[in-house]
């Protein structure tokens, strides 16, 4: 399977990107630099090939859901819909008054990034990025604890 | 409330409004995040995005999967052909998932070993088509060169007067006019005379070689009586050489002239 995109495996992005890049290919005449181009290619290709396999994927689970359907749809509970976009909204305070460096490592660690990621995202190095992801987390409790939040690790 | 409490309210926000990709990034920012073009001021633009967006979060980590796909060679500058660049796109794409896809040994080696004939075989066509290509760049040089050549002024240029080879009584019939061109001059002028004479239809000149091909021919002037047809030959039309130079007026032969041309110095 994919990291990252659930249900979706690597043959399925490997022979889309190759029909991508073959068709991106044949309709290049001169290309300058190569290995720069067959590098944007093979990103693009492959980003395309995931996008059209998770499409696929979501359209198949709709579908699935469509048939599984219960005759009465469960009643929305708007009392836990308040209180979580509460909790939202006091969790984004908390963030913005992160420092900038530190709120954008918390705010990939809560999406779920590893350090690693984070690093190669930001272009920090792996050390770098965990230790901003723990000061970030420490600041935020603290936040959270004056927005009346307590949040453990 | 845990961390993971926290992470799961943080990214089912954006799961609530799926379906709407609109500031998402587009496939050459992902390009340039993964192979670190983007400067700092992008990256964290890029960042708050990713941090906001499960879908592109999701698609990140995807590529990332697909690493040494990725982190292969950085920009090297070459003269490939699409064709070639398509095949060594595809061995690019082939090592970095089929590494990941953890293939069977086998199977993973006739991969490899297919893809490397058809780049083998498009190197060499490739080979053949920068040869035929530099092939004819010399070709055009060459020809580029002589027409300037062609096209300078000249500056004493020999002009010769021939009398047919056979005008004179007791001149061996084999007797040959030498024609020395010194100088690095490339163009001679003959003045070929013979009795005065009129054509209606105009004399022709033919030059031929000493295995008999032609070289020239050419039509002079109708109409006029004439004793004298002026003929300007070239070193690239009649390099050194013993030359037989007709002249007619139609089926009738007006005169025969044999010349020897011989240049001195390099062609100009």
């Amino acid at each position: 399977m994919l990291p990252g995109v659930e249900g979706i495996s690597f043959e399925d992005v490997e022979q889309e990107a190759r029909v991508e890049l073959w068709r991106a290919l044949q309709n290049e005449r001169e290309i300058a630099h190569p290995a720069s181009y067959i590098y944007k290619v093979a990103v693009t290709s492959a980003l395309r090939a995931i996008r059209r396999a998770k499409a696929r994927r979501e359209t198949y689970l709709e579908e699935e859901a469509f048939d599984r359907l219960p005759n009465t749809p469960r009643p929305p509970d708007p009392e836990g819909l308040a209180r979580r976009q509460e909790t939202l909204r006091k969790l984004d305070g908390a963030l913005s008054r992160l420092p900038a460096n530190r709120r954008l490592a918390v705010s990939l660690h809560l999406r779920g990034m590893t350090s690693a990621e984070i690093g190669e995202i930001l272009g920090w190095s792996e050390p770098k990025a965990r230790n901003l992801v723990h000061r970030g987390l420490k600041d935020l409790r603290r936040e959270l604890l004056v927005e009346g939040i307590d949040q453990r690790p | 409330m845990t961390d993971d409490e926290l992470k799961r309210l943080w990214q089912e926000r954006s799961a609530a409004s799926p379906g709407s990709r609109a500031g998402c990034l587009d496939e050459e920012s992902f390009a340039a995040l993964l192979s670190g073009e983007l400067d700092s001021k992008t990256r964290e633009n890029a960042g708050s995005h990713i941090a906001a967006c499960q879908d592109c979060a999701d698609e990140f980590r995807a590529l990332r999967s697909l690493g040494g796909l990725f982190e292969q060679k950085r920009p090297q500058r070459s003269g490939l052909s699409p064709l070639s660049l398509a095949l060594a796109a595809s061995l690019f794409l082939a090592a970095g998932l089929s590494v990941a896809l953890l293939r069977s040994r086998g199977e993973l080696e006739r991969s490899f070993a297919e893809i490397e004939r058809r780049l083998a075989e498009s190197a060499e066509s490739e080979r053949a088509r920068v040869q035929e290509g530099q092939a004819r760049d010399a070709e055009v040089a060459t020809l580029s060169e002589r027409l300037d050549s062609a096209l300078a002024p000249r500056l004493d240029a020999p002009i010769v007067d021939l009398d047919p080879f056979d005008a004179t009584r007791g001149v061996a019939r084999d007797s040959v006019s030498t024609v020395e061109v010194g100088g690095g001059a490339d163009l001679v002028t003959l003045i070929l005379n013979f009795p005065p004479s009129r054509s209606r239809d105009g004399f022709r000149v033919e030059v031929l070689d000493e295995g008999g091909g032609l070289r020239f021919e050419g039509m002079a002037l109708p109409g006029q009586e004439r004793a004298s047809v002026n003929l300007t030959l070239s070193r690239a039309v009649a390099p050194d050489g013993i030359y037989r130079i007709r002249l007619r007026d139609g089926d009738r032969q007006i005169a025969e002239y044999r010349v020897r041309l011989r240049y001195a110095g390099e062609p100009r």
